[in-house]
This record gives structure tokens, sequence and C-alpha cells, in this order.
């Protein structure tokens, strides 16, 4: 009951509104931004959305400190629970986290094959991933063919998968570049204003979205309309 | 004899299994000439090394107990204090770790640093031990001293710089380049003790120069002499060694040694480095706790004329007899002076004074503050202070964890019991959570410790040390019982059976309580329960934790308050009450919702990555759960949490589904919920265990 509490208020549902529904099975995204922006956060809050439908998270880093990923997850969980006056916070939390699992990688030494192979390796584990959360991707490992890999893996798992990429342009042409962009199902992008960081859907399967009210909260961190 | 404190170093060896901690410790000791001829540790000669004094140890490969060696290196006096290397114990390691100063910590330069390095290195930290790094093996197929330590830096977060780069490596390990002389040094000799010092091969002299200057530039945020020495080019040996020393002594500094103990390589410089880097006794801060004020601390001085405080940290039942191993924190141990154990309150007078270098022993006079020295005879328990009668100080107490998992022992005949009863007595005193008692229930003797590996270890010892065969049950896991919801109780004892009757009533209510076994809250106003009677509840409410209602098991984390009761003038009595409190906990404990819970380990399993779907797999029949995965290369390290009734047996399984390739490290983590099949099925084990003994 609670739980459903913590869905149905959840910062995520108005990312999905913003985003015509979300993010479904076999799809494919990407939030860009600047460095030190929120994107982390923003995956947090997905991937605790989806561990409070009772999906099971994969959150892959590049940092070699799974503790620092799940210091973020604590942080962000802290932050939703408090707005919602949640009691018994603490039993959904341990309750929650079984269903994650935190994946490193050397970014010197990875490829996208070896994440895939991995999860698989999962699968047969007895892991399924419904979702799937890769911060930090390195730019250099990220091309058509990586995209691709993505997605074929994304259909065949029926998992949806998120990821985060640096970058300094604003628009959908200058983020990155077309062959990424024109196969990823939605790009949102943070962009620093004045006083707030908005949040820009600049791609939703193949449609673009001009205006969206969403905002990052700068002390929370958490997603808000405006 | 005059003995110059300074020149002293205590130091440790801390490694993971398979590093060559061992091995490393020989040679230690054969460059200190001590021993004469080198052994392996699994020797094929049998023969063994030399620190590892215990057959068990020698069969096993690893090493159980910590032996206090004391040597000597150039003008200096070393002892090396040997630490155990498995988890299962740690308090043995922790206990080691109080009386060094300074440690060696050996990685292996192909693995690097694994899963129980970085148990090793946080204990390192826990007890604010300067370390030199040694990466040992450099003459394996796949090293690589570089990767290590870049794995020292972001795997441990440690300031780690080379202060040594390899001259070849795997096979073609020939000696190595000294960064702050800027020599190669090469081990030539049958057991490389002749030390040749060369100029550096010209294909490495600008591999060194980088280093090093990465090594100055590191160094140098410790001193300004040498940064201003570098911008003048001035530097010259003794700023460097000044600079890293101040560093390393701070813990913000860890240069970092290479070679192959195994093959007699770079044993000397780390020896030098031991000298050049690590604390002697006066460097270091140790503390005291002063039992006559409030467990106050006391900053002590190394120094001999002060009241003597001591600590014996092992106890070793060999062919000499009883032997304490001691650490002088501070004054002297002489012979014929009086000590007193402030943790028995008993005096005593010493003995026979010895000095170990492993199996021979010296007797000497005195032992001089800082140093290490064994008394004979001296009844004690390991971990026990020593000090003049003039103070009552206390050694820091050391954290034990509490048993998670017992095993029932049955001697196989007389002479094994009396026997097995006297290695009880001794093991338990050794190590603190190696714990005994007799159920009174099934009058067996029942042991209790950190792991199955830990228990194993001691059923072993028994045979071997005392000749003593017993025959073990299945391992238990320690579990234990919770409530999940407030209830109320409100429960009236009486009682007439002629003469004055008993009479209590109790009301309240009690609720779960996180982080904490237990809670009393007196809420009584108005004296409805006299205040004399007060403490009668609280203790009738303990008595009732001890055992839980639904399988026997003790019961955590509950807060009891009483807000109302009645008394009578004449029955009413202390055990009155108590009776009212059982009765009332017992009212209560099942409305609580109670549950049983389990010890969950933190489990990390290191191997290849092409195993890494098996490992999955075990884990999650297993009911565990994955927490974490590391990949790196082609190694990678699953983190995971796995209640220990799941963990037996697990070294053979996992050795089977990785053909040995893998390993893991376990420690306690928490006690979690059953879940309900599991719970139901040992609510119906211990019910049948209850109806077959009532109908005994």
């Amino acid at each position: 009951m609670q739980k459903q509490d913590l869905i149905d208020r959840s910062p995520v549902r108005f990312l999905e509104k913003a985003t015509n529904g979300g993010l479904q099975e076999g799809e494919v995204a990407i939030i860009t931004s600047k460095k030190g922006l929120g994107k982390t956060s923003v995956l947090v809050q997905i991937g605790l959305d989806q561990l409070f439908q009772d999906k099971n998270v994969v959150h892959v880093s590049f940092n070699q400190q799974s503790d620092f990923v799940m210091r973020w997850y604590e942080d962000i969980f802290t932050e939703m629970a408090k707005k919602k006056n949640l009691q018994l916070a603490k039993d959904i939390k341990s309750d929650i986290v079984k269903n994650r699992v935190v994946l490193n990688f050397n970014q010197d030494t990875f490829n996208i094959s070896s994440i895939v192979s991995t999860l698989k390796a999962l699968e047969v584990g007895g892991v399924k991933t419904d979702a799937l959360i890769i911060d930090g991707l390195s730019k250099t490992k990220l091309n058509a063919e990586a995209m691709d890999q993505f997605k074929a893996y994304a259909k065949e798992a029926k998992a949806s998968i998120w990821f985060s990429q640096n970058t300094e342009g604003e628009t959908l042409e200058t983020v990155l570049p077309k062959e990424i962009t024109s196969k990823a199902d939605a790009i949102v992008h943070l962009a620093q204003k004045p006083d707030t960081i908005q949040m820009e859907v600049l791609k939703v399967r193949g449609e673009t979205i001009k205006d969206s009210n969403l905002r990052l909260d700068s002390k929370t961190l958490l997603m808000f309309e405006k | 004899m005059s003995f110059d404190i300074s020149k002293m170093r205590n130091i440790g060896i801390s490694a993971h299994i398979d590093s060559g901690k061992t091995t490393l410790s020989e040679r230690i000791l054969f460059y200190c000439n001590k021993i004469h001829t080198i052994h392996e540790v699994k020797g094929k000669d049998g023969v063994g090394a030399v620190m590892d004094n215990m057959e068990l140890e020698k069969e096993r490969g690893i090493t159980i107990q910590s032996a206090s060696t004391q040597v000597n290196w150039k003008d200096h006096t070393f002892n090396v204090i040997d630490t155990p290397g498995h988890v299962d114990f740690t308090v043995e390691v922790e206990r080691s770790l109080r009386v060094l100063d300074g440690a060696i910590l050996v990685l292996c330069s192909v693995g690097g640093v694994q899963s129980q390095s970085i148990t090793v290195d946080r204990q390192l930290k826990r007890y604010h031990v300067p370390r030199i790094a040694f990466v040992n093996k450099c003459d394996r197929t796949g090293a690589n001293p570089f990767k290590v330590r870049m794995q020292l830096r972001e795997k441990l977060g440690l300031n780690a710089y080379m202060v040594e780069i390899p001259i070849g490596l795997e096979d073609k390990l020939e000696g190595v380049v000294d960064l702050i002389t800027m020599k190669a040094l090469y081990f030539e000799g049958e057991s490389g003790t002749e030390l040749r010092v060369a100029e550096i091969p010209a294909h490495l002299v600008e591999e060194a120069e980088k280093y090093r200057e990465e090594l100055l530039d590191a160094a140098s945020m410790f001193s300004d002499e040498l940064m201003e020495a570098m911008l003048e080019d001035t530097v010259t040996e003794d700023m460097i060694n000044d600079a890293i020393r101040i560093g390393t002594l701070s813990e913000q500094f860890v240069p970092v040694y290479l070679g192959s103990a195994h093959k007699n390589k770079g044993i000397q410089p780390l020896l030098d480095g031991v000298v050049k880097f690590l604390p002697n006794p006066t460097e270091v801060k140790n503390y005291a706790l002063d039992l006559d004020n409030n467990e106050e601390e006391v900053l002590l001085s190394c120094d001999e004329k002060s009241p003597t405080v001591s600590l014996g940290f092992k106890l070793e039942d060999g062919q000499y007899g009883q032997l304490t191993y001691v650490r002088i924190f501070q004054g002297s141990i002489k012979k014929g002076d009086e000590l007193f154990n402030t943790r028995a309150r008993k005096k005593f007078k010493v003995g026979r004074l010895v000095r170990m270098s492993s199996n021979t022993m010296e007797d000497i006079n005195e032992g001089v503050p800082g140093d290490i020295v064994a008394l004979f005879g001296v009844d004690c328990a390991s971990g026990d202070t020593f000090c003049s009668p003039s103070v009552n100080y206390a050694m820091t107490s050391m954290f034990v964890p509490d048993p998670v998992i017992s095993l029932a022992i049955t001697p196989k005949d007389k002479k094994s019991s009396d026997q097995m009863a006297k290695a009880l007595n001794r093991f338990t005193k050794e190590d603190p959570t190696f714990q005994t008692y007799v159920d009174p229930e099934s009058n067996q003797t029942i042991i209790k410790g950190m792991g199955e590996l830990h228990l194993e270890v001691y059923v072993e010892r028994m045979k071997r040390e005392y000749k003593a065969e017993v025959e073990t049950g299945m391992p238990q896991v320690a579990y234990r019982e919770s409530i999940t919801q407030q209830a109320e109780f409100n429960y009236t004892h009486k009682k007439q059976t002629g003469g004055s009757g008993q009479y209590g009533r109790v009301a309240g209510f009690m609720e779960p309580l996180a982080d904490k076994d237990y809670e009393f809250v007196d809420a009584i106003k108005g004296g409805v329960i006299p205040n004399e009677y007060i403490p009668s509840c609280d203790k009738g409410f303990k008595a009732s934790m001890h055992k839980g209602s639904l399988i026997g098991y003790p019961i955590v984390g509950v807060k009891c308050t009483i807000n109302d009761g009645q008394y009578h003038p004449v029955d009413s009595s202390d055990i009155a009450f108590q009776q009212a409190a059982i009765g009332a906990f017992r009212e209560a404990y099942l409305k609580a919702k109670p549950v049983i819970l389990e010890p969950i380990m933190k489990v990390s399993i290191e191997g290849p990555t092409e195993f890494q779907g098996n490992i999955f797999a075990v884990i999650n029949q297993r009911r565990g759960i994955i927490v974490s995965s590391t990949e790196d290369g082609t190694f990678s390290r699953v983190e995971s949490e796995v209640p220990l009734s799941e963990m037996f047996g697990f070294s053979t399984i996992l050795r089977s589904l990785t053909q040995g390739k893998a390993e893991f490290t376990m420690e306690f983590q928490k006690y979690g919920k059953v879940p309900t099949n599991i719970s139901e099925a040992l609510v119906k084990e211990y019910e049948e265990k209850r109806k077959k003994e009532q109908g005994k």
C-alpha cells in the first residue's frame, strides 16, 4: 500500500508524462547534459521507480566503487521517502534493494559485449534484467554499432535501457552524432537555466517535443513539474 | 644491556592467502641470518616454514596463529609478527594489529588487490598502522606490479607510489631499479644474498626517470625542503627518505616495493624500507584505559622508567610449557618483577623471561619498552593487560563479535573426554570468539565460533595437539527471535499454597526496538507497583529474552514498557513480580508477531569472468542477493549477501563449479528475517524435538 503511494507520486511520473508514457520494453533512451547537472540523480530516480514496481534493475557504473552507487540510491530514496512522509521506509528500502544489482566495469578494458555477456550470465544465474541503467559510459565506446547492440539486447531481454552521456551540445542536432540520436527511442537533456535546471525532451519515438515543464530541484535533485 | 629503542621495529606481514606471505616471512628470517635453509610453505621436503609452527597450518598452507619472532637486520632489531591470513580468524588478526607498529602489505603481482586484501587493509586502517607495500611473485606469468599499484590507489584509496621498478618481469625478472638512489640492484649468489649494485640498464633509464619524478612529486607534499631542492635541482637521498617517512608514518603515503620472495629477489631493499619508513615504538601513540578513572584514555610513553603496561596478546602451549607473548608498551619487565593482571585482579611474579625466534628461544633478564617478549607459566587469558601494581590500566578492549555458528562435539572415549576438556579450556583462553558450553537439554558440549573453517580448525587441533578424538554434529546457525509489532500485556500472577502467597499484576506493552537488544521503560504512576519491585519486572523480562518460544533461540530487539499493575501488601514479593513479568512477556510475545532472524553473511567471490554465470547461479540457489559485480579485465568480483545456513560446504561447491579458480571470503554482516516457508519448517522441527524430549 505504501509502496503504491511511492509509485503514484514518484517524480518519474512527470517524466513519463513528458515522454508520452515513458520508456517501454525493448526501448533505449539517453540522458545528456554537461557534467554535474544531475544525470546520475535522474537515472537513480528511474532505477528506484522500477524497483518500487518490483522490477529487477541492473545499474552499470565504471568507477570501480559499488558503494558509491549504492549511496546514491540511499540518498535519493531518503529524499523521496521524506517528501512522502513514508512510514516503514526502512522496510521498503531493504525490500527493494534485493532486486538491484550493481555492475562495475573498468572503462579501459570493457566493451559493450562484456556488459551483455554479464547480463546474460545474470539471467543464467536466475536474475532477469527488466531495466538497465548505464551511468558514465565513455563517449569513445558509443557508436552506431554499440547502439545496435543495446537495442538488440533490449528487444531480446524485453528490458528498457537508460544511459547517460556528457555533452556540451544543447539541441538534438548538437548533443550527439546523428548516427546515435537516430537510433535512440528517447533523448532527454538537462539544461542549466539562470535559476533552475530544465529537463528538455529532445526526442520521443521520432517526435520532437518543444517545451516541457520538467525541472530538477537544485537541492534534492528530484524531478518536478513546474 | 643498553638498548636503542629507535632501532627497533615491530612489524606485521599482512596479506591475502596465497600471496606468498609465509614464504616472504621465511625469506626475511633467512636474510636476517636466523635460519639456514629455505623451505617452501607446502614443503616438498616436509620441513615447512619456520613461522608456521603448527602442524595443521603447514598442512593447509595457511597461517593461523600469530607468532612473534625477533630478527636482526643490519644494526636494527625487528619483531616480526605473523598475522593470520584467513578472515575466519579475524580476531586473531586484530589482536596482532594491536601490538605491531607498522606493516608490510603483501600483494600478488598477478592477482593484485583481492577481496581479502581489502579486508586486511581495512583492519590496518582501523588500527592506524602505517604500511609499506610489497608486490610479490613478480616472477609469475602475468605479473604486473604497475597494475597492482593502480589498484592500491583505486580499490584501497592509498596514496601509493613505486620506489622501485622491475628489471624484467615474469621469468625474466632480474632485479629492481631503486628510484631513490637511481641504481640497479641485482640479487646474486645461491639464495640471492649477494647484492650487486650497478648502473640502470640503458633501456630502463627513461622509465626510471618518469617514475622517479612521480615519486618525488608525491613525496615533496610532505617536505618543503624537498620541494625547494627539486626546484634548485639539489635533491639528496636523505631528503627523499625523510619526506617518504613523514608521509608513511602519517598514513598518507605508501611506498611500493616489488620482487619475488620465492626467487629471492627484492627482499633486502624491502628490509631497508622497513628501517627507513616504518616507525619505531617511540613514534607510535598507544593508549590505555584507566580502570580507576572511568576508563579514561591515557597516553602511554615508551619509557623505561614509567610504570609497566603490557599486553599478553598470544598464548602458546608448546614443547616448552605455557608461554605468553607480551608486548611492552610502557616501562620494562624484569625477572622477579611483580606484575598485576588487571582483568583477573591477580598479582604474579615474573619467572622465566624469554625471547622467541620462531622455534628457538633465548633466556633474557629484561624486556625493554616497545619490545615483545614471552613469559613462562603465567595463568592468564589472551588479551589480558599486565601492569606494575601502582597502576590499574587495561589496553583498549578489542571489539569481539558474537559467534554465529555452533557445533555439537562428542568425545569418542574417556581419554578423549579428559583431553577435550583441556583443549577447550586452552582454546577459549586463546581466542575470545571461540566459545564453549554444555547444552543443559541435550547434555552435549557445544562449540561456537565465527565460521565453519574456524570450528574445523579447532576440532583438528584437538585431534593433533591433544589426541582428543571427537565426533561432530551438524553445524548449527545461531538464530535469533524478534518481534515485529506492538502488543499489550496485562498479567496477574497469583499463587496460594499455604503460608504467604504470591501476588503481582503487570500491565503495559512490548514493541520492536531497532539497533539494541533490550530496553526496559518504567512508566508506572502513583506507585501501583512499588519502586522496590520495578527491578523485579525488569529481571523477569530479561529472563524471558533468553529463550524465545518459536524455536528456543535468544530474543533480541524488544522494548518493554510497564504502565500499570497491582500489588498486595503481604503476598507481593520480588519473585512474584518476576513471575508476573515472565507471564506478561509470554502473553504478549505471540501477539507481537515474532519472527526468526538468521545471520546473513557478506560473501565476496572472486574468479575469472568466464565463471560469472555459475557464481551468480550458486548465490541465487542459496537464497542469496547479488549486490554488485566488479569486472576488471578477465577477473571479476561478486559481492553478495547469503544466509549463513546456506553456506555450509560452500568452498567445495565453489571449487567444483569453477575448476578451483574462484575463491571466496565471508564475514558476518547482519541478522535478517528468515523467509516464511523456512521459518515454518524450523518451528515444526523445534516442536518435534521438544515432543521427543518430553516423551523420553
